[in-house]
């Protein structure tokens, strides 16, 4: 076990002069490999015809992924803050790795409930755990830009399928020609294997958690006590599971993920069938239809980066108003003058696709405005069931009542989204009125003692410092007067 | 001393960005490339 000892988080302290920016890349580096979870779609029809099963079936496979996602993070979310960064993308890595070798063995010998295993279990604890492994880390790391760090971060997790995609699509040509068959997938997953688990390997070795009381430059706390929805306490993940903000903010997630989630999933027939002409051919080309999806994962992309750095100037209660609001306006648009042109579909789709992005990116800024940074990677750990249920939810919504229209897919047209879109703007509103509820967290539900972790009791070990008798209150004052009289401490 | 860790820390931070913008970069040029086709 000793040999693995490296991993603690008690080995990660940064050393003095030891750079923030580097913290990023690492992140980065494990989130762009668990975002290939969205681009299953490349090799789907090849494991339908090789299972000789239906397309809903294969479906599962990423429906359990994104249930274990949720499941895992919010399981595993205090684990995580107490082991470290590091422990929990080495885990992630392994999980996502053997899940990937797991799955090749299912299509190899022609077992489906492997490729289940695999990929949705094992490989759904390792996205899970993936996802929220450099969020409290980052945020430590960025007291003054939490939003513009978890924003870089969740970026990968849209890149990540912008890169698997046209990788797989490479490989599987590669491995199986232009009609290429199960084995072509059974080979891809145990490339990917590989190279997801040597590109998250970086990652592992280059996070590091701040040393105790370290603070950037210039960095000023009382701005953060100046903002009224922004707490200089800390609220552990047991109590913030009982107040009112957690299930308001689950809210928003839920119905901002609902809304989202449905249109992306159906975003590509939506456009064909929005644009018919009088016999019922759609209009749209299969490039300008291939362009779209184009366009809508860049819109996913920099929507979480660009809307989460946004928030940090503001303010996160705001940016979910434009989220929700602005999303309210733009559905409806959809639904009654979408079809008059598509340039116009095309714009509104991207910005609502942007705002699912940024409301995935923001929340974990939102987190440690309310709770504090304390376990905000286990809070934000249970908040992402939130992600799980709407997964269900929003395609459920949409199919169902695409499904009771009584029409075949590819005879729908624009007046037949127009329910479940109204629907959506409802969802929205919901999360709207959730939102503007959301108030600081009441003090019965603060620490009452010194918050400390596994760094700060390291620290304790090193230095003889109790941080233990340090007030919460005073602990960024305290980091200041670090600063000030230690040059070592000074970052780069 | 300071000095010396800022020129090994800007190094790092470089290959660093680099190893995670090059496979970011190409996803980007494939998903412009495709939504290019929109306004072909």
């Amino acid at each position: 076990m000793s040999a693995l000892s490296f991993l603690d988080r008690e080995h990660t302290i940064a050393p003095p002069g030891y750079s923030r920016w580097l913290i990023p890349p690492a992140a980065l580096a494990i989130h762009l490999c668990i975002g290939q979870a969205y681009a299953t779609s490349v090799y789907k029809i090849a494991l339908v015809e090789h299972f000789g099963a239906s397309l809903t079936s294969v479906g599962y496979i990423f429906s359990v992924a994104i249930v274990m996602l949720g499941v895992s993070a919010a399981l595993f979310g205090t684990w995580v803050d107490r082991v470290g960064p590091r422990k929990t993308m080495f885990t992630a890595a392994c999980c996502w790795a053997s899940g990937f070798l797991v799955a090749a063995l299912g299509i190899q010998s022609g077992q489906l409930w492997l490729v289940y295993l695999g990929y949705g279990f094992i490989g759904g604890i390792g996205l899970g755990l993936g996802y929220i492994s450099p969020v409290s880390t980052l945020i430590k790391w960025f007291p003054d830009r939490p939003g513009l760090a978890t924003g870089m971060a969740i970026m990968g997790f849209g890149g990540g399928a912008m890169v698997a995609s046209p990788l797989s699509q490479k490989l599987l040509v590669a491995y199986g020609g232009d009609t290429f068959g199960g084995d072509a997938v059974m080979k891809l997953f145990l490339t990917l294997a590989v190279i997801y688990f040597v590109f998250m390997m970086f990652g592992v070795f280059t996070v590091k958690v701040p040393p105790p009381g370290w603070a950037p430059a210039g960095f000023d706390p009382s701005t953060i006590k100046s903002k009224k929805m922004v707490t200089s306490n800390h609220v552990s993940a047991a109590n913030a599971i009982k107040t009112p903000q957690f299930w308001l903010l689950w809210t928003v997630l839920f119905c901002n993920v609902t809304a989202g989630i449905g249109i992306l999933e159906n975003a590509k027939p939506m456009l064909e069938d929005f644009f018919r002409d009088d016999s019922g051919n759609s209009t749209v080309a299969a490039a300008t239809a291939a362009g779209f999806v184009g366009l809508l994962s860049l819109g996913n992309m920099t929507g979480r980066f660009a809307w989460s750095t946004t928030s940090d100037y503001l303010g996160r209660k705001m940016t979910y108003v434009m989220y929700l609001g602005g999303g309210m306006l733009l559905f409806f648009g959809v639904a009654t003058i979408g079809e008059t042109s598509t340039g116009l579909f095309v714009l509104l789709m991207v910005l609502i696709i942007s705002y699912y992005g940024g409301g995935f990116a923001t929340v974990p800024a939102y987190l440690r405005d309310l709770f504090g940074t304390f376990q905000v990677g286990a809070i934000h750990g249970r908040l992402l069931t939130a992600w799980s249920a709407a997964g269900i939810a929003g395609p459920l919504i949409i199919n169902a009542i695409l499904d009771a229209q009584g029409k075949e897919p590819g005879t729908l047209i624009a007046g037949d989204y127009r329910s479940p879109i109204l629907i959506m703007v409802g969802i929205l509103a919901v999360g709207f009125v959730a939102n503007l509820l959301i108030t600081p967290v009441s003090d019965g539900f603060h620490e009452k003692g010194a918050v400390v972790d596994a760094v700060d009791r390291h620290h304790k070990q090193d230095t003889g410092v109790e941080p233990e008798d340090i007030p919460i209150i005073e602990e960024e004052l305290i980091a200041q007067r670090r600063l000030e009289t230690d040059p070592d401490l000074r970052p780069n | 001393m300071n000095a010396e860790h800022h020129v090994d820390h800007t190094a790092r931070i470089t290959a660093s960005w680099a190893l995670v913008g090059i496979p970011l970069g190409y996803g980007l040029f494939n998903a412009i490339k495709a939504a290019a086709q929109l306004f072909a």
